[in-house]
């Protein structure tokens, strides 16, 4: 494998030098670029290939936002990290949908350096050149045509906490969203913070509210054909109706994450079938690839991207992958899987098993299930009811 | 490094969940009984809780009646109990712990888990 190469972006030479000193017992691993401008960061990226560009947000001339969205656009595998002082209340909107990691200035060597490395890893062997170039181009995740009422309705002045909730709740885009700026104290949002219900609290309206119109801006009403807008809103009710179930099946610490990952599941598929027509290759709906890359793959390091806790991504990795959980617990990536299959057989009906009813009742057999005396495909079949399947 | 508070009025077993723990690199803090255990999770706000079920004073279960009921994000709980206690792991599951090991356990098996738990970044690279 060629040497990981990093490109740090700052107007003030100052920031770069403390940047290059802080970041020494990395230079024989990494190779470091440093630029003073916007400018001359795109004419960088265009002669060489870079892993990861880090930006301050101010800077005059071509700010960060606007040289993260070009590199958005032509250089979509290569990993964006927004390293910035305070931000002002009215380029939240600009900020949350430019990088896909977040730094706040001054950060310590520790952190830029864990920032980066994580980034580094790869998630997918096969089709991992793929999988970031399709999923890093992703700024916001696309909402159904139902769902745009409500978060339009967010929107307005008077939107209350518990309703920014609700709807947060069951769109996948703004969990993902929220997920990712969890992780950074820009947003108001604390490490701790892991369900969607405290992002929100933490973050208060206006702020979910300037990032929900970041969002909303990014994306023109959907031109789907009849046939992806029905896969997609199967593929939104599933997810639903699992995150609902896991409210019962996930034991209480594991509950935020496994509902996260249950909403989560498909965000590969969602984000590949909104491609379609797009210029980035053929999606292909009966082998759930887009260009040769599973849905599945895309989704997955789109998560890993945008730093979504590691143990969602890892149960929305495994989600199709049959799970023997220890008798010591779950944990969430069982919980998630057990939560589908009760999904998929209740929407089935009762004469088709998906052919994981060995799986299945194995996982149900857990003591941690088999404690709590719940009737868990009846259970399923209310959930789907919950989620208008 | 994650914070974990072990819970239980063995002195043995909590230095040997100590040693191996600290070992690893993590943050250890003790408490020795059912009441130390909960002002110490309203206090420090540990990263995963170690709890014996089988103490004088608070017992496992009300320790964790207590801490769940403290609102806010849950801390995972992973819950020890002897053998000797019948049905001990369905009250366990029934009241909301996340993880249980049933006594005699080895110090590895409680690494094991606490590894899986805490250090997920591992975990991502398998994929």
């Amino acid at each position: 494998m060629t040497r990981p190469r990093a490109l740090f972006v700052d107007d003030e030479p100052r920031v770069l030098d403390g940047l290059r000193r802080s970041l020494r017992s990395k230079r024989g691993e990494w190779d470091m670029a440093f630029a003073t401008g916007g400018v001359e960061a795109v004419e960088l990226l265009r002669t060489e290939q870079y892993d990861v560009v880090v930006s301050d947000m101010r800077m005059p001339g071509m700010d960060g936002a606007e040289l993260l969205a070009n590199v958005s656009e032509r250089h979509p595998e290569v990993a964006r990290v927004v390293l910035s002082g305070h931000i002002e209340a009215d380029s939240v909107f600009k900020v949350a949908v430019a990088g896909h990691r977040f730094l706040s200035k001054p950060s310590d060597a520790e952190s830029v350096i864990g920032v980066i490395e994580q980034l580094l890893v790869r998630t997918s062997s096969s089709h991992q050149r793929e999988a970031r170039r399709i999923a890093g181009g992703v700024r916001s995740i696309p909402t159904l045509p139902e769902h745009t009422e409500g978060i339009i309705a967010l929107l307005a002045p008077d939107a209350s906490l518990s309703y920014a909730v609700q709807i947060a709740m069951r769109d996948v885009g703004l969990t993902a969203k929220l997920l990712q700026l969890s992780n950074s104290r820009f947003f108001g949002s604390r490490p701790r913070n892991s369900s969607v219900e405290s992002i929100v609290s933490a973050m208060g309206v206006p702020m979910l509210q300037a990032v929900v119109g970041a969002g909303h801006a990014l994306q023109p009403e959907p031109t789907w054909s009849p046939g992806i807008e029905r896969d997609l809103r199967n593929a939104w009710r599933h997810a639903v109706a699992t995150a609902a179930l896991l409210e019962s099946i996930a034991s209480p610490a594991n509950r935020p994450h496994a509902q996260a990952a249950g909403l989560l599941q498909d965000v590969g598929r969602l984000v590949c079938l909104a491609l379609e027509g797009d210029q980035i290759g053929a999606v292909d709906l009966a082998t759930t690839t887009v260009a040769g890359v599973p849905f599945r793959d895309v989704g997955v390091e789109l998560l890993h991207l945008w730093g979504v806790p590691p143990p969602i991504v890892v149960a929305v990795a495994q989600r199709d992958t049959p799970q023997r959980p220890q008798a010591s617990g779950l944990g969430v990536a069982a919980a998630v899987r057990a939560a589908h299959l009760l999904i998929e057989q209740a929407e089935a009906g009762s004469e088709d098993d998906g052919g994981h009813d060995d799986e299945l009742a194995l996982l149900l057999a857990h003591p941690q299930l088999k404690a709590q005396a719940v009737n868990w495909r009846q259970a399923a079949e209310d959930s789907c009811r919950r989620a208008g399947l | 490094m994650a914070r974990i508070l072990v819970v239980d009025d063995d002195p043995a077993i909590r230095q040997l969940l100590a040693d191996v723990l600290e070992m690893e690199g993590y943050e250890v803090s003790l408490a020795v009984d059912g009441l130390a255990a909960v002002q110490a999770v309203t206090a420090a706000g540990p990263d995963f809780v170690i709890l014996d079920v089988m103490m004088p004073g608070l017992d496992g279960f009300q320790v964790l009646s207590a801490i769940r009921a403290q609102g806010g994000e849950p801390v995972p709980v992973l819950m020890l109990t002897a053998a000797a206690e019948p049905d001990s792991d369905a009250r366990a599951w029934a009241q909301g712990v996340d993880y249980y090991l049933a006594k005699p356990f080895t110090p590895d098996a409680v690494l094991d888990l606490i590894d899986q738990v805490l250090t997920h970044q591992v975990n991502i690279r398998d994929l």
